[in-house]
């Protein structure tokens, strides 16, 4: 589990880069925005490997990875977002979210390795079981609930 | 690999200097970022080349006259410190200006990256006025 000084980094670099890279604010979530519809739900997960190793993953609704996708990209309204444009989105977003915290958390002396971030579809259980596990921030994106988690162990 | 063919740039009745530039990045996301960022930006462009990774952009840059390169870092098959590598035992590529646009926030690394030659680093997300000083400083003023 993250402990609270992680939290609040990883929470401070989620929200500044939602609102650099995409034009998307960040607000605290109340319990019930938790709940969302039906739909699937898209996970983008990173690995790091330098003092310490492990990774960052962001789960978000489907739907916000197109506007995500249409806000970095700064498309129209009326231009369509492919899907694979939505993944290759969500996955930038956590590259920049994952360099950011890397810096923040081990300094900028840090060398750090990177691997290529991959992605994943979610139901709506897995996502209610992310939801209770309690290893997820919890965040408010653009009235969105959207969940990241930063796991890291020691450097085997 | 992909191009982008732009009309020469214009200034008056004659024609201005227009630049041909690649970006290399595994996302087709930052590739169109950049791009366009490029056009707001103001640069001249004639071609704009696009390669997904450190192989494909060293072969385009064996290919066609490259001006300027925009490389990430962390790509697969060959990532953009690899590509630099490789760049610098090339006597026809070794001088190509090489601008990294990576999340790597490093400072060991970067430095390692400027005794590699590379000109300039921009942290992602990058503006339109960072790459204008950064075409301007490395490529020469431009009339915009």
């Amino acid at each position: 589990m993250m402990n609270k000084e992680d939290r609040k980094i990883l929470h401070d670099v989620c929200f500044s880069v939602f609102e650099q890279l995409a034009f998307m604010f960040g607000d605290e979530l109340e319990d019930d925005e938790l709940e969302t519809g039906s739909g699937f739900f898209l996970r983008a997960t990173m690995g790091f490997r330098g003092q310490m190793q492990g990774s960052v993953s962001i789960v978000v609704p489907e739907t916000i990875s197109t506007t995500l996708a249409a806000n970095i990209l700064g498309l129209d309204d009326d231009q369509e977002v492919y899907p694979e444009t939505a993944l290759d989105a969500l996955r930038e977003l956590l590259n920049t979210i994952t360099g950011r915290l890397m810096t923040e958390i081990f300094g900028e002396e840090a060398v750090i390795d990177l691997s290529i971030p991959v992605t994943e579809q979610l139901s709506h259980a897995d996502w209610e079981s992310l939801v209770e596990s309690d290893e997820y921030l919890a965040v408010n994106i653009d009235e969105n609930p959207v969940l990241i988690t930063l796991q890291m162990q020691q450097r085997q | 690999m992909l191009s982008t063919r732009n009309n020469t740039a214009r200034n008056g009745g004659g024609y201005t200097m227009s630049f041909n530039i690649l970006i290399v990045d595994d996302s087709r996301t930052i590739r169109s970022v950049i791009k366009k960022t490029l056009y707001i930006a103001g640069v001249p462009l004639n071609e704009v080349y696009e390669a997904s990774n450190g192989l494909e952009g060293l072969q385009c840059m064996r290919d066609n006259w490259i001006d300027l390169c925009f490389a990430d870092i962390n790509m697969p098959v060959m990532n953009g410190i690899e590509m630099i590598e490789k760049m610098l035992e090339d006597q026809l590529l070794a001088k190509l200006p090489v601008v990294i646009v990576s999340t790597e926030g490093s400072k060991t690394r970067i430095e390692e990256l400027f005794k590699k030659g590379v000109r300039a680093y921009l942290r992602k997300p990058i503006t339109p006025e960072i790459v204008r000083n950064v075409v301007k400083e490395i490529l020469g003023d431009y009339d915009e």
